[in-house]
C-alpha cells in the first residue's frame, strides 16, 4: 500500500468524503496496515457523529425546539442505523453518498438505472414501522402529485429491512439557510414564495395527503430560482412514534390543535404556512419554547410574539394575512391552501407604497412566477415610482467605539462604493468626495446639493466581539423621504458578503430598473476569506490616505492578503496598484510586474475596472502599446463608470493621444463623479491647459488649488497655464510657492523656461548651467528640462538634440509630447515629427 | 486577520479576567455553538432529552474561561483544544453526579441503549475511549488539529487562523498528517508491543 494512498484516506476522513473502505482494506498488504486501515475508518465515523450534529443544528444555535430541527440525538441514532447497515444499492439503485440527514433517515445520492439519472434516496429504518403497507400507500400517493413546486417523488418501495422514497435530486438551499445566510426577507418576497408553497400545498392536499411538516427546512430554493416543497412521505406511524420519543418534529412550526394531540389536517399545514411567512421575515417564530410542553403552555395561554413588535416596518397588509394564517383556532383560519393562495397574491398586488414594487419585481424575475398581473400593469406603478440616478454613500458611521476598526468601516464604506459604482447607469459619488463628509454635522440635504446628488446613503457599523451589526438608510435629498432602509445583523468575519449584499438589496429594490435594462446587478464571484478581506481594506487605507513612502508598506499587506487567498482578486489588484506606483515613482525598477500582477487579477475576476485601468496604464507608460492601452481603458470605463480614479486616468491618456476633446470630456465625467477628489479636478485642469482653453484650465486649477493650496501638481498647470497667457510674473510666484513645497530640476527648469520667456535671457541661461547640479535625492534631471528651458530661448536644435535623448531614455514624462504647448515652436520641424512617429500614438 | 487572532482572543480573555461581560459574550459567541453541537455528539440518550446540553456547555466554558490562569494560551486553536476538553470533562462529571432518567415514551426494541453517546454508538464504548485516549496523547499541534477539523467541523482557512498555519493548504496537510498519526496511536494502542 502506497503511503499516497493512506494519505488520501486520511484527507477523506477529514473532509468527510466518501471512502471506498473494501477497496482501500484489500490493498492493505500488511497486518499493521489493515489495522491502521481500520482505525482510519473509526475516525471516519467520529467525524460523521461530529457533522451530524453541525448539519442538523442551526448556527444561531437556538438548540431544542425552538430550532425547529431535531436534536442531533435522535439524528445520530438514525445515522447508527443507516451507518451499519448502508447498502450500497437499494432495489435498482446504485447509492454514491450521504448529502443529508433528518429525523426520519438518511438522504442518500443515488443513480437511478432504470430513470438513468441521479435521484435523492431516503432511506428509512422499517424496524421502525408498524404498518409498512400504510405507510407506503400514503408514499404512492405522493408519487402522483405532480407540481412544479413540489418535489417529484418516483416511487416508493420496501426492501431489504428498509422503507424507501426516491425522488428528484434538488440543488440548492433551504429557505432557512437562506434567511440564516442574508438575513430576513422583505415582505414582498415572503409573499411571493408563500404563493408558490400555498400552491403546493394544494396540490399535496388535491392527492389527500397532509405534509404535517411545513417549515423553512423543507422548503428549497433551487439554484436556478424554483421553490421546492421537499419532505414529503413522513408517514403519520412514522411521526407519532418519534413524537412520542420526545424528540422529533417540528412544535414551533405546528398548529397548536396538533401540539394538543389531534390529527394533522389540511387547516393544520395552513398555520404552518403562517408561520413560515412569520419566519421568513423575522428569522423566528410566533410562538416558541424550550420544550413541547412549554410550547403547548405558550399556547394555551396566548404567549405569542406579534410581527408588528418584530417588524414595524412591514406593510400592513402582510402582518393581516399572516395573521389570518396563524389563527389559533383552526375554524376561524383560512381553510384551504387556495383561498391561503388568494390572500397572499391580494395582499402581493396591493402593496401600500408603491417603490416597494421594485422589490417584488426583482423577486418575481427571479422566481419566474406567473402573476395574475399583465405587464401593463406593472409599468403603471414604475412609472410612478421614484426614480435616483445619482446617490452620494456617506462615510460608513463606526458606532463601535474602537478606533483601531476605524480603517474596517472606512474599507466597508469603499467597497459598497465599487459595488454599486458597477451599476451602469448610477452615477455613484467617488470614494474621495463622500469620504471629506467623515465626521462632518452638515445636513444631509446640504451634502447632495453639493455633490450634485439626488439621493444620498447612510449607514451605521457597530462591532461588538465577532458580531457585526450594519444599518442603512438611503434618503432622497428633496425632501428627506426615506426610501429604502435595512439592517443586517452578522458575523464580522461574514462582513465582505454583507456589503456585497447590501449592494444588491439596494441595486434589486432601488436601482432595479437597472436589471430590468440588462445592466449587471453587481454579484461577486469570490467570497474572500475574513483575514484575507480585512488585510485588503488595511492596505487600501494606506493606499489611499498613507504618503508614497508607504506604498512599500500596502504591497507587502496586499501580498500576504492575497497568500492567505490566492483567488481574492481584489487583493491582487491592489497589489498591482501598489507596484504600477513604485514603478511610476521609480522608486522600483521591476518594469512589467505591475501588469503581470493586474493580469492574473483578471483571470480571477475580468470585471474588476481597477486591474483593467492598471493593465491599461501599464501598456501605456511601460509597453507604449498605445492600442491596447485604448482597449483596456475602455474596458474599465465600461465596467466602473463611476470611478473617477478611471476616468481621470483614461483621460490623460486620451489626451497624450492628442485626443483633447475626448480627454476634458472624461476629465469631467471624473470630476463629477468625485467633485472633492483633488486629483480628478488637477486633471481636468491640465486637460484643458492641453486642450489650450487657458482660462478655463486656470479656473479649474484654482478650484482644485481651493482644495488643497500646496498640492504640487496643480500648482504646475497653475504656472504653465499663466505662462501661455503671457502672466509671466504671476507664473514665476506660483512657481515659487511650488519649489517652496517641492522642489525638483523639473520645477526650476519651468523658472528657466518662464524667465526666459519673460525676456529675462540671463537668469534662463544660469539656471540652464545650474541644472545638472541640481541633482538630489530623488531628483533626476532628465534631458527634457533643459530642452524646456532651450526652446524659450530660442536654441531649437540644442533643444532637439536633447528631446531626442530624452525619447532615447523613454522618459514617460515625453509621452504628452504631441500636446505639449511648451514645443509649439518646434511643431512644423521635421526632427520633430520623428520624435513623434517614435514615441507612438493611436491610429 | 492570520496572524491576529491570538491577539484580539487574548485581549478578550484579559478582559474576561477583569469582570468583562461584554467579553465573556464575544468569547462565548465565538466558541459556545461548535461546542454544544460537538457536546450533543458526546452525551447519552437519556441526557440529551433534557434540553441541557446548551446549559452544560455554556456554564462549563464561562467557569473555564474565568479560571483560565492554568491555561498558557497560544493561539486560537489551542483554546478551542482546551474548551473542548474542559466540556468533555463537565460531560464526565455531570454523567457521574446525575442518576439515570427514565426515558419518555416507548422505545423501539432495537433502539440503542439509553447510556451510550451518539459516538458511543457509531464505534462502540471501547473504541471511543480509546480515541478520546489516543488523541490526548498526540502531541499539542496534532491534538488541535484533530478536534478543530474532524470535531469541530472549521473550514480550512479558520483553521490555518486558529492553528498559525500560513495557509488554508498548509492546515489540510496539517490535519491529514495529525489523522495518520492519531490512527497509528490508536493501533498501537489496541495491539501494544
Amino acid at each position: 500500500m502506497e503511503a499516497q494512498q493512506l494519505a488520501d484516506v486520511a484527507a477523506a476522513v477529514a473532509d468527510g468524503t466518501p471512502v471506498d473502505w473494501e477497496s482501500v482494506e484489500s490493498s492493505a498488504s500488511t497486518p499493521m496496515e489493515r489495522e491502521i486501515v481500520a482505525q482510519l475508518r473509526l475516525l471516519a465515523r467520529v467525524g460523521m457523529v461530529a457533522r451530524a450534529g453541525l448539519a442538523d443544528l442551526s448556527p444561531s444555535d437556538d438548540v431544542g425546539l425552538g430550532s425547529g430541527d431535531t436534536t442531533s440525538g435522535d439524528v445520530a441514532s438514525t445515522i447508527e442505523v443507516g451507518a451499519a447497515a448502508s447498502p450500497s444499492r437499494w432495489r435498482h439503485l446504485s447509492i454514491s453518498e450521504v448529502v443529508g440527514r433528518g429525523g426520519f433517515g438518511i438522504v442518500y445520492r443515488a443513480l437511478d438505472s432504470k430513470l438513468d439519472k441521479v435521484v435523492a434516496l431516503k432511506l428509512l429504518p422499517a424496524a421502525s414501522f408498524r404498518r409498512e403497507a400504510e405507510v407506503l400507500g400514503e408514499g404512492r400517493r405522493l408519487a402522483r402529485v405532480r407540481h412544479p413546486n413540489v418535489v417529484t417523488i418516483h416511487g416508493a418501495d420496501y426492501e431489504n429491512g428498509f422503507f424507501g422514497l426516491w425522488m428528484e435530486f434538488v440543488h440548492g438551499r433551504t429557505l432557512r439557510q437562506i434567511v440564516e445566510q442574508r438575513g430576513p426577507f422583505g415582505s414582498d418576497e415572503a409573499l411571493l414564495i408563500g404563493v408558490e408553497v400555498a400552491r403546493a400545498l394544494a396540490a399535496v392536499h388535491a392527492a389527500g395527503v397532509v405534509h404535517r411538516d411545513i417549515k423553512a427546512q423543507n422548503v428549497m430554493r433551487e439554484d436556478g430560482g424554483r421553490l421546492v416543497l421537499m419532505d414529503l412521505g413522513a408517514g403519520e406511524d412514522l411521526r407519532g412514534i418519534t413524537a412520542r420519543r420526545g424528540n422529533a418534529g417540528t412544535p414551533v412550526c405546528m398548529a397548536p390543535e396538533v401540539l394538543n394531540g389531534e390529527p394533522a389536517t389540511p387547516q393544520s399545514d395552513i398555520y404552518s404556512l403562517g408561520v413560515l411567512l412569520f419566519f421568513l421575515v423575522t428569522g423566528t417564530h410566533p410562538v416558541s419554547g424550550q420544550t413541547w410542553t412549554a410550547v403547548r403552555a405558550a399556547h394555551q395561554s396566548g404567549r405569542r410574539a406579534l410581527l408588528r413588535d418584530l417588524r414595524p416596518d412591514l406593510p400592513a397588509g402582510f402582518v393581516r394575512s399572516v395573521e389570518m394564517l396563524i389563527t389559533p383556532s383552526p375554524a376561524d383560519r383560512v381553510q384551504t391552501a387556495g383561498a391561503a393562495e388568494a390572500l397572499l397574491q391580494q395582499t402581493l398586488v396591493n402593496p401600500p407604497r408603491r417603490w416597494a414594487v421594485w422589490a417584488s419585481m426583482a423577486a418575481a424575475l427571479t422566481l419566474a412566477v406567473a402573476l395574475a398581473a399583465s405587464f401593463d400593469t406593472w409599468r403603471g406603478w414604475f412609472g410612478g415610482s421614484p426614480q435616483v440616478r445619482s446617490v452620494a454613500v456617506m462615510p460608513m458611521a463606526n458606532l463601535s467605539g474602537d478606533a483601531s476598526r476605524e480603517y474596517f468601516v472606512d474599507g466597508m464604506t469603499d467597497q459598497l462604493i465599487a459595488e454599486l459604482s458597477r451599476l451602469g447607469a448610477l452615477r455613484v459619488t467617488d470614494r474621495t468626495s463622500a469620504m471629506s463628509y467623515k465626521g462632518s454635522n452638515k445636513r444631509l440635504a446640504d451634502i447632495a446639493r453639493e455633490l450634485g446628488v439626488e439621493a444620498v446613503l447612510e449607514s451605521s457599523l457597530v462591532l461588538a466581539g465577532s458580531d457585526l451589526r450594519l444599518t442603512a438608510s438611503l434618503i432622497r435629498a428633496d425632501d428627506g423621504e426615506r426610501l429604502w432602509s435595512k439592517s443586517y445583523e452578522r458575523f464580522v468575519r461574514d462582513a465582505f458578503e454583507v456589503q456585497a449584499e447590501m449592494a444588491r438589496d439596494l441595486a434589486t429594490s432601488i436601482f432595479g430598473a437597472l436589471s430590468l435594462r440588462d445592466e449587471p446587478v453587481p454579484a461577486q464571484a469570490h467570497l474572500p476569506s475574513p483575514e484575507a478581506f480585512d488585510f485588503n481594506l488595511k492596505a487600501r487605507s494606506i493606499l489611499y490616505n498613507g504618503k508614497r513612502e508607504q506604498f512599500r508598506e500596502a504591497c507587502a499587506i496586499f501580498e500576504r492578503a492575497t497568500t492567505i487567498d490566492p483567488a481574492y482578486a481584489v487583493a491582487w489588484a491592489g497589489l498591482a496598484r501598489c507596484q504600477l506606483g513604485l514603478e511610476v515613482q521609480g522608486l522600483e525598477r521591476n518594469n512589467g510586474v505591475a501588469k503581470v500582477t493586474a493580469t492574473h487579477a483578471l483571470e480571477l475576476d475580468p470585471t474588476l475596472a481597477e486591474a483593467h485601468m492598471i493593465v491599461a496604464d501599464a501598456k501605456f507608460l511601460g509597453d507604449r502599446d498605445w492600442q491596447g492601452a485604448y482597449e483596456s481603458f475602455t474596458e474599465a470605463v465600461r465596467l466602473s463608470p463611476s470611478s473617477s480614479q478611471v476616468r481621470s486616468v483614461f483621460a490623460r491618456f486620451l489626451s497624450a493621444a492628442g485626443r483633447t476633446t475626448e480627454a476634458v470630456e472624461q476629465a469631467r465625467r471624473g470630476v463629477e463623479s468625485d467633485p472633492l477628489a483633488i486629483n480628478a479636478r488637477q486633471t481636468l485642469a491640465l486637460m484643458l491647459y492641453y486642450a489650450r482653453a487657458y482660462p478655463d484650465a486656470l479656473s479649474h486649477a484654482a478650484d482644485t488649488l481651493a482644495l488643497n493650496a500646496s498640492y504640487p501638481a496643480a500648482l504646475i498647470v497653475q504656472a504653465r497655464t499663466l505662462a501661455e497667457l503671457k502672466r509671466y510674473d504671476e507664473a514665476l510666484d506660483t512657481l515659487k510657492r511650488l519649489r517652496a513645497i517641492a522642489d525638483s530640476p523639473a520645477a526650476l527648469a519651468e523658472v528657466g523656461r518662464i524667465s526666459a520667456l519673460a525676456g529675462r535671457q540671463q537668469e534662463a541661461v544660469e539656471i540652464l548651467g545650474a541644472l545638472p547640479a541640481a541633482i538630489g535625492p530623488g531628483g533626476v534631471v532628465q534631458s527634457e528640462d533643459p530642452a524646456f528651458v532651450l526652446l524659450a530661448l530660442g536654441r531649437q536644435d540644442q533643444a532637439l538634440a536633447l528631446l531626442e535623448e530624452a525619447v532615447n531614455q523613454q522618459s514617460s514624462r515625453l509621452l504628452w509630447l504631441r500636446v505639449d504647448p511648451r514645443v509649439d515652436s518646434v511643431r512644423s520641424d521635421p526632427r520633430f515629427e520623428a520624435l513623434l512617429s517614435r514615441i507612438g500614438g493611436l491610429d | 486577520m492570520a496572524d491576529q487572532p491570538a491577539d484580539s482572543t487574548v485581549e478578550l480573555l484579559e478582559r474576561v479576567k477583569a469582570g468583562d461581560s461584554t467579553a465573556l459574550d464575544a468569547l462565548l459567541l465565538r466558541h459556545l455553538p461548535r461546542l454544544r453541537r460537538w457536546a450533543s455528539g458526546r452525551l447519552p440518550r437519556y441526557a440529551r432529552d433534557g434540553f441541557d446540553t446548551e446549559d452544560l456547555v455554556q456554564e462549563t466554558i464561562v467557569r473555564t474561561l474565568r479560571t483560565l490562569d492554568r491555561f498558557e494560551y497560544r493561539r486560537e486553536g489551542a483554546l478551542q483544544a482546551y474548551l473542548r476538553q474542559a466540556v468533555a470533562n463537565g460531560i464526565r462529571d455531570r454523567l457521574r453526579r446525575v442518576a439515570r432518567r427514565p426515558i419518555d415514551g416507548p422505545l423501539d426494541n432495537d433502539a440503542p441503549s439509553p447510556d451510550e453517546s451518539p459516538l458511543d454508538e457509531a464505534i462502540g464504548r471501547e473504541a471511543a475511549e480509546r480515541y478520546d485516549e489516543a488523541l490526548a496523547g498526540l502531541d499539542q499541534d496534532d491534538r488541535e488539529a484533530i478536534v478543530g477539523r474532524l470535531e469541530l467541523g472549521y473550514d480550512y482557512a479558520e483553521l490555518a487562523a486558529a492553528l498559525g498555519r500560513p495557509s488554508a493548504d498548509a492546515a489540510r496537510m496539517a490535519v491529514r498528517r495529525a489523522v495518520l498519526r492519531l490512527a497509528a496511536r490508536m493501533t498501537e494502542m489496541e495491539h501494544p508491543g
